[in-house]
């Protein structure tokens, strides 16, 4: 994998963050929706990588980094993020969701917008949502 | 019919001059409001806008790809402070009036007597029946009216009920459409152009006068010489440089952000640039129902509660798409996921607080940097206002809330907990998740130049034929939706131009 960056996230971060994306949004396969895994992120990145501020690279790039790194700290988990089992990820994203620390809390509270960005901007999710999307009240 | 646009900055490829007899920095409320008083007055106008033309068969549901094309900075701009927030401003031909809610109120009496009574100079300016008429007119122009029930959708039936089973005042929100179908995309761009917004109604109007629009270029300092000011530079889309000199007067109306961070960029920093920044803090609250909501669909903000605006507090019914609603659902994993798959049955109502906090807009580096403090008073208003937005959506049926506070219960299920918030709840400003909207003060109008930017006649103090249309002049916050007064007001400049 290369480690090259040309947007926002090199292809290692987009990876890293992915993974987190996906922990974040739980198993949403398991309730009839496609798989995080399984769409398609090009628009996402093509938006995050042209329209922000220049500010938005560098942190988003301290956070995936952040909580990629953080459970090596941790003795429930001692490795990074990528390299935990699906349930130690979603233990993990619980724990910093419940933790007292405030920049922690508020990394993960962003990088969910942003799951929520990548993954309703797959057509495939937006027309498998329980829900109507058709103009009008 | 003329095109909007005369010039776009994406084509000019080489530095240009431009001229004009007045030059107006902004193309949203404010700057258009500007451009078609003067323009009906027979003077040449030249507005120059950052953003881009959008069409409405442009527009897209997208939460994501419409922020990244019509929001600065995909609407990623923070406010620091003692409660980092987001502030979202649109950037297009049409300024923020392309992607906000359409809500529609005066500015209100007791405000411009609150004004006028801390300086009283300002009276003569911002009379308040000359204020009115004007708001009259614009609301003639832009059609604004009650929404409508047949297209309002349940998120603001619901919350109508809720209030009415609260017995507090609530009512229909006020909005500049014509023809709305409550497809909800009003933050997106209106898909049908139902939204009148500056890009279709003020500057046509100021085009078919003859004033011209230059979308796709940045201004980044005012020219003067110290005592009067001679136009403008900036940078085109294609990366250009451009001058555009002004005859008669340069107007600014770049938000109360884009405002101070170009006077501070062009060395105009005496007296209080940048400082005394106002604004309407948000804070919403989640409701989850049996029935499904669709709170994509209806009116995108519909419906408000009034009846607690003497504590500061309006409450409004929120429409976002898919993708936003999703993140203001609790829970991450396997809560979250189950709850995505009936995200049909998920309201979000949000309140703006009257606030007391004031924050600060300054250049870090040549980068524009927005503080933003909260008042202690506005952290126990934030936490009113979870507590009322917890009732509202019980009282309407809904089954469990979510009040989004750090330290308070996740998932609330019954009204009697939801009021324990009031006395339990967290005072520390960072428990309350909040964004910062409608925004002010930062170039204020003030008769003492050391306690204002623009006399009472919206010229700056210092330089001549450099005047100030924008919120960034408004004294204090409102306490209401802005886009009426930034227009009322805006064109009360533009007669003072006209004089000068």
């Amino acid at each position: 994998m290369s480690a090259s960056r040309t947007g926002a996230l090199s292809a290692r971060e987009r990876a890293w963050a992915e993974a987190l994306f996906e922990a974040i949004l739980g198993p949403v396969e398991d309730h009839g929706l496609p798989a995080f895994a399984s769409i398609d992120h090009a628009a996402f990145y093509e938006a995050i990588d042209r329209a922000p501020g220049p500010m938005f690279a560098p942190g988003l790039r301290a956070m995936v980094a952040a909580l990629t790194f953080l459970p090596i700290a941790d003795r429930r988990f001692g490795r990074p993020f990528h390299a935990l089992d699906r349930e130690a990820r979603l233990a993990f994203v619980d724990a910093i969701a419940t933790s007292e620390q405030y920049v922690a809390r508020q990394m993960l509270s962003t990088l969910k917008i942003l799951a929520c960005f990548a993954y309703y901007e797959d057509p495939s999710v937006r027309a498998r949502s329980r829900t109507r999307l058709e103009d009008g009240p | 019919m003329k095109e909007l646009v005369a010039l776009d900055g994406r084509n000019v490829t080489r530095s240009h001059a431009l001229d004009a007899d007045v030059v107006i920095v902004g193309s949203g409320p404010a700057g258009a409001s500007v451009a078609r008083r003067l323009a009906g007055r027979g003077l040449d106008v030249l507005v120059l806008e950052e953003g881009h033309e959008a069409r409405p068969e442009s527009f897209v549901a997208s939460g994501l790809t419409s922020m990244a094309r019509l929001y600065r900075e995909m609407g990623t701009s923070m406010a620091l402070g003692n409660n980092p927030m987001p502030y979202l401003q649109g950037v297009a031909v049409g300024g923020t009036s392309v992607v906000n809610g359409a809500i529609s109120w005066r500015l209100g009496k007791e405000v411009v007597d609150r004004w006028v009574t801390a300086d009283p100079a300002l009276a003569g300016t911002l009379d308040a029946t000359l204020v009115e008429e004007r708001e009259r007119e614009i609301e003639e122009r832009l059609s604004i009216a009650p929404t409508d029930a047949r297209v309002a959708g349940r998120k603001n039936v619901l919350l109508a009920a809720g209030a009415e089973a609260l017995g507090i005042a609530h009512r229909p929100i006020r909005r500049n459409v014509d023809g709305c179908v409550g497809s909800g995309r009003c933050l997106q761009g209106c898909p049908h152009g139902a939204k009148l917004s500056m890009d279709r109604t003020f500057l046509p109007d100021a085009v078919a006068q003859g004033a011209r629009i230059a979308s796709g270029m940045r201004v980044d300092r005012v020219l003067h010489d110290g005592a009067r000011a001679i136009g403008v530079a900036g940078t085109t889309a294609a990366g250009a440089r451009f001058d555009a000199l002004a005859r008669h007067a340069v107007v600014l109306a770049a938000s109360a952000i884009g405002t101070p961070a170009l006077l501070l960029a062009s060395g105009l920093d005496r007296g209080p640039v940048g400082r005394h920044l106002t604004a309407h803090p948000g804070v919403s609250v989640t409701g989850r129902f049996d029935a499904p909501v669709d709170n994509q669909l209806g009116a995108t903000q519909g419906h408000e509660v009034v009846g607690l605006r003497g504590e500061g507090l309006k409450v409004e019914a929120l429409g976002f798409d898919l993708s936003i609603l999703a993140s203001r659902i609790p829970g991450y994993g396997r809560a979250l996921a189950s709850r995505l798959a009936e995200l049909d049955r998920y309201a979000v109502w949000g309140t703006a607080l009257r606030a007391r906090g004031e924050g600060r807009v300054r250049l870090v580096r040549g980068r524009t940097q927005v503080s933003y403090w909260l008042h202690a008073d506005d952290v126990r208003r934030a936490r009113r206002a979870v507590r009322v937005m917890g009732d509202l959506f019980f009282a309407a049926g809904a089954t469990e809330v979510f009040p989004g506070v750090q330290g308070f219960d996740a998932v609330v299920t019954h009204a009697a907990r939801m009021a324990e918030i009031e006395t339990s709840g967290s005072l520390s400003p960072r428990a309350y998740p909040m964004s910062m909207t409608h925004l002010f003060g930062t170039a204020r109008m003030a008769s003492d130049p050391a306690r204002g930017v623009v006399r009472p006649d919206f010229r700056h103090h210092q330089v001549a034929a450099l005047y100030v249309a924008d919120s960034s002049v408004f004294p204090t916050n409102l306490g209401v939706n802005p886009q009426v007064p930034i227009m009322a007001i805006a064109s009360i400049c533009a007669d003072h131009v006209a004089r000068a």
